[in-house]
């Protein structure tokens, strides 16, 4: 017996007595050239860099997101805790944050590089339009919760920016070129040039097309998504603190799905449809130093064009202003303030009678001032963040969105925080303006007329607010030495949220006929409004543990609920079922991050969704496998298989468009990249 | 005896695998970046007023402490016939009475502000935050491959009068500022 406890006490030291020990002075004699040489043998993850941030945010390094093997920003996203990402189809998302996944997620910020991609129209991002050289992105910030009082409108439950690199970062070429199982390939380039003393530009071009979905019964061809997107970025020379950045991009991308339709008869069809998105942009920031704190000014246009097959299209212009100002701290006070302006000029072009606007033209304008005072109460142990932000719309009202936070660091492990933000989402043109005539509703036996025809349309007295959030957060973060483990708690109280309701004047005889047969049927108009109210509640868990040097293991869970008000009306409480059955109400994930050594890695994903009411979307577990080899200095070479073992599965059905079901098959890919 | 010996080993794994848990990490990537800013100090020549013969060098931490005790070893070694003290310090005032100043990730948020606030003060900056030595910081120490190494802006080292020695720019990822170019 006791020889067994020595053996088990003398083995470690054996095997391993010849580790460096933590604060082993040794190390320190090591002179450059050694150190340079040296192996890491656990690297910290740089998501901690914003622990000292009293809020629920995840920050994705260059290489999370290298290693998740992820093609796409969606994809890059599904391990997060409080994320819910389903794919509806090809190159079709849903990203919901706590919970209201769609087409259209319509409470969460999506920046790149600091330029809105959130779209006025819709309120929502088409993720199918969104093409991004994920090899140059720097990392992806997701702050869950209110971001309003930085951010600004519609950050209600979340705030994701996509940050590039900078062009001082990417000097050189860089070719990444795909291919699917399918043979659906893309081809990304970029070349980097060093200015001197003038900074550094960047060119890139990126093209190619997704592979598709399948059928319920495996077969191919609902759905196909392809287009380029090509821009630049210029940076100033690395040398001053004052820095500048000059970029743009254009992009177009034509996706295209089934779409389910209903006639007044009542038969199904599946109808074709085609987008195409058009996009350009430019954007300039410049930092420097003013009255000793530091400033940023920042501007953006940006276009955007939406062709909906023959059936309409969006324009979107934006012009936007912003300037921040970081004062130097004033005793234990850190102060930062800024304003903003935005000018949207929005049209619709309705070209079928199933849809009108008005008015079909819309110039909003947008302008907001916010501050943030950082307190610090006790050194190094209690602060206290108080803000807001005041933000006035042409298309709502004036709305303060105002935020407390404050943050308990005992020690240089844990760290305890708890806030209360408020936050606004703005209507959007679509729900401000459109009439939809969108189904038929089939009367009881015996009824005169054997059908109504349904269609949605704004309240006659809707004063278009906006909607409201008043979110209260619990979280708790755990360092681990090479680890981390957080929890938030979160509880959502949401009003004056936009929703449906049985116009109460009852059935209307249309004075034009109908653009579907049998074209007289009387209809009955549902008024838009801010008629409902919500709750949700819920959990979000994350780990990621450093098991030995060579593996390291991350998990996340969510578990969380969505009420929203019931009332006597059919009408508003079906739209509330479909909301809060919107998104699954527990989700997971697990990965296995293995180095094998030799430049080799092995990366398991496995997540657990929970069962999606809406669409009636069944739990699902997919496991993806990624193996990547650097080949060389200049060479990466990764296999990557999605859904391993499940042939086809189910993940979202649009909500908006009311899109064909589709399935997501078992895929394969190979990538090539290569740096010189 | 060889199966005992086996059946001792995996009982180990599996013990080490569960310690891990809880155990302090292994010599990791903040140890290796002590090491470096002792090796900075050793390669890096200051202003004969702000760092006179025989003076102690002040190396300081702005923000949360990564390293875990080992900034702190390093107090009382001796570098180039001088003494190293460390200290922790809150403020950019205190900052600036440091030789090394490393700023944590914690600050990234003012990271502007700080090397603004650094800027032409015979203070040499260190950190890890992505894209340090590019944001005008002294050098930026970067973990790639597995390997811990470092990008020098000497241009900014230049405005705050520091000088690095030939071998300490070889061995740089990437120069900003020279005719050399980053790599």
């Amino acid at each position: 017996m006791t020889s067994r406890f020595a053996l088990l006490l003398v083995a470690p030291a054996l095997c391993w007595g010849t580790a460096a020990h933590a604060d082993d002075p040794s190390l320190a004699d090591l002179s450059l050239e050694e150190l340079v040489r040296l192996d890491v043998s656990a690297v910290s993850r740089k998501a901690q860099k914003l622990s000292d941030t009293p809020a629920a945010v995840t920050v994705l390094s260059a290489a999370d997101i290298r290693r998740s093997g992820a093609r796409s920003v969606p994809e890059a996203l599904r391990e997060v805790p409080g994320v819910i990402v389903s794919q509806i189809g090809s190159g079709r998302w849903s990203v919901g944050v706590r919970g209201w996944g769609g087409r259209f997620s319509n409470k969460l910020l999506v920046q790149i590089d600091g330029r809105s991609v959130y779209s006025p129209l819709f309120s929502g991002v088409f993720w199918e339009a969104l093409d991004v050289v994920l090899a140059d992105v720097e990392r992806i910030e997701v702050i869950r919760g209110p971001g309003a009082s930085l951010w600004g409108a519609n950050a209600v439950n979340g705030v994701i920016n996509i940050v590039t690199r900078k062009a001082t970062a990417t000097v050189g070429t860089l070719v990444s070129a795909d291919v699917d199982n399918g043979g659906h390939a893309s081809l990304a380039v970029r070349q980097g040039v060093d200015l001197g003393d003038a900074g550094a530009l960047r060119v890139f071009a990126k093209g190619g097309e997704l592979g598709g979905s399948r059928t319920r019964e495996g077969g191919g061809g609902p759905d196909y998504n392809r287009g380029w997107v090509a821009g630049f970025r210029m940076d100033g020379a690395g040398s001053g603190v004052d820095a500048w950045t000059l970029q743009g991009s254009s992009n177009r991308r034509t996706s295209g799905e089934n779409i389910t339709t209903n006639s007044l008869t009542g038969e199904q069809a599946a109808l074709p449809l085609d987008f195409v998105f058009e996009s350009t942009n430019l954007l300039g920031r410049y930092n420097w130093g003013l009255a000793g704190g530091e400033a940023s000014v920042q501007a953006y246009v940006d276009q955007q064009l939406a062709n909906v097959g023959t059936y309409g299209k969006g324009t979107v212009n934006t012009a936007d202003l912003d300037f921040q100002h970081r004062l130097v701290p004033y005793g234990v006070h850190e102060i930062m303030w800024g304003l903003g302006g935005r000018l949207v000029q929005t049209e619709i072009v309705a070209a079928s009678p199933v849809l009108s606007i008005s008015p079909p033209r819309r110039n909003s304008r947008v302008f907001s001032a916010f501050v943030q005072d950082e307190i610090t109460l006790v050194p190094q142990t209690w602060k206290l963040t108080l803000g807001g932000r005041f933000e006035y719309s042409s298309l709502s009202r004036f709305e303060p969105q105002p935020t407390a936070r404050l943050m308990w660091t005992p020690n240089m492990e844990d760290s305890l925080w708890a806030s209360w933000s408020r936050a606004a989402r703005t209507p959007s043109i679509g729900e401000s303006d459109a009439t939809i005539l969108f189904g038929s509703q089939p009367l009881p036996p015996g009824s005169p007329i054997p059908m109504v025809a349904l269609a949605s349309r704004p309240g006659a007295s809707w004063s278009r607010r906006a909607e409201r959030v008043d979110t209260v957060e619990l979280g708790y973060r755990r360092n681990l030495g090479n680890g981390s483990l957080e929890a938030v708690l979160f509880h959502s109280d949401y009003h004056r949220l936009i929703s449906e309701q049985t116009d109460p004047n009852g059935l209307v005889f249309p004075t034009s006929p109908l653009p579907v047969e049998p074209f007289t049927v009387p209809i009955q108009y549902l008024q838009r409004g801010n008629q409902s109210a919500a709750r949700s509640y819920g959990v979000e868990l994350g780990v990621d543990l450093p098991v030995t040097s060579a593996l390291r293991l991350q998990a996340s869970y969510t578990l969380m609920d969505t009420r929203v008000r019931r009332s006597a009306d059919a009408v508003a409480n079906a739209t509330a079922r479909e909301r809060e059955e919107s998104a699954p109400q527990h989700w997971g994930s697990l990965r296995m991050a293995m180095n094998l050594g030799r430049g080799q890695e092995i990366d398991v994903a496995a997540r657990r969704v929970g069962t999606i009411g809406t669409g009636d979307v069944p739990a699902y577990t997919a496991v993806d496998f990624r193996y990547a080899w650097r080949v060389s200095r200049y060479f990466d070479l990764y296999f990557v298989a999605l859904n391993l073992f499940d042939p086809l599965h189910l993940e979202y059905v649009s909500n908006f468009f009311p899109g064909q079901p589709v399935y997501q098959p078992r895929t394969a890919f190979l990538q090539g990249v290569w740096r010189f | 005896m060889i199966r005992h010996l086996c059946r001792h080993v995996l009982a180990l794994i599996i013990g080490l695998a569960g310690s891990s848990l809880m155990a302090a990490p292994q010599p990791g990537e903040y140890q290796i970046k002590a090491a470096y800013l002792i090796n900075f100090a050793r390669y890096m020549e200051w202003p004969a007023g702000r760092l006179p013969a025989g003076a102690v060098l002040r190396l300081c931490l702005l923000g949360r402490d990564p390293f875990g005790g080992s900034l702190l070893a390093l107090e009382g070694r001796p570098v180039q016939g001088r003494e190293v003290r460390f200290r922790q310090v809150d403020s950019l005032d205190q900052a600036l009475e440091c030789h090394i100043v490393f700023v944590s990730g914690s600050e990234e948020r003012r990271l502007g502000l700080i090397l603004r606030g650094l800027s032409g003060r015979g203070v040499l900056s260190v950190s890890d935050i992505e894209g340090f030595a590019e944001a005008g910081g002294g050098i930026g120490m970067v973990t790639e491959d597995d390997r811990v190494r470092f990008d020098i802006n000497q241009a900014a080292l230049t405005r705050d009068g520091l000088r690095a020695s030939s071998q300490l720019l070889r061995l740089g990822r990437q120069v900003f500022g020279t005719e050399r170019g980053p790599r």
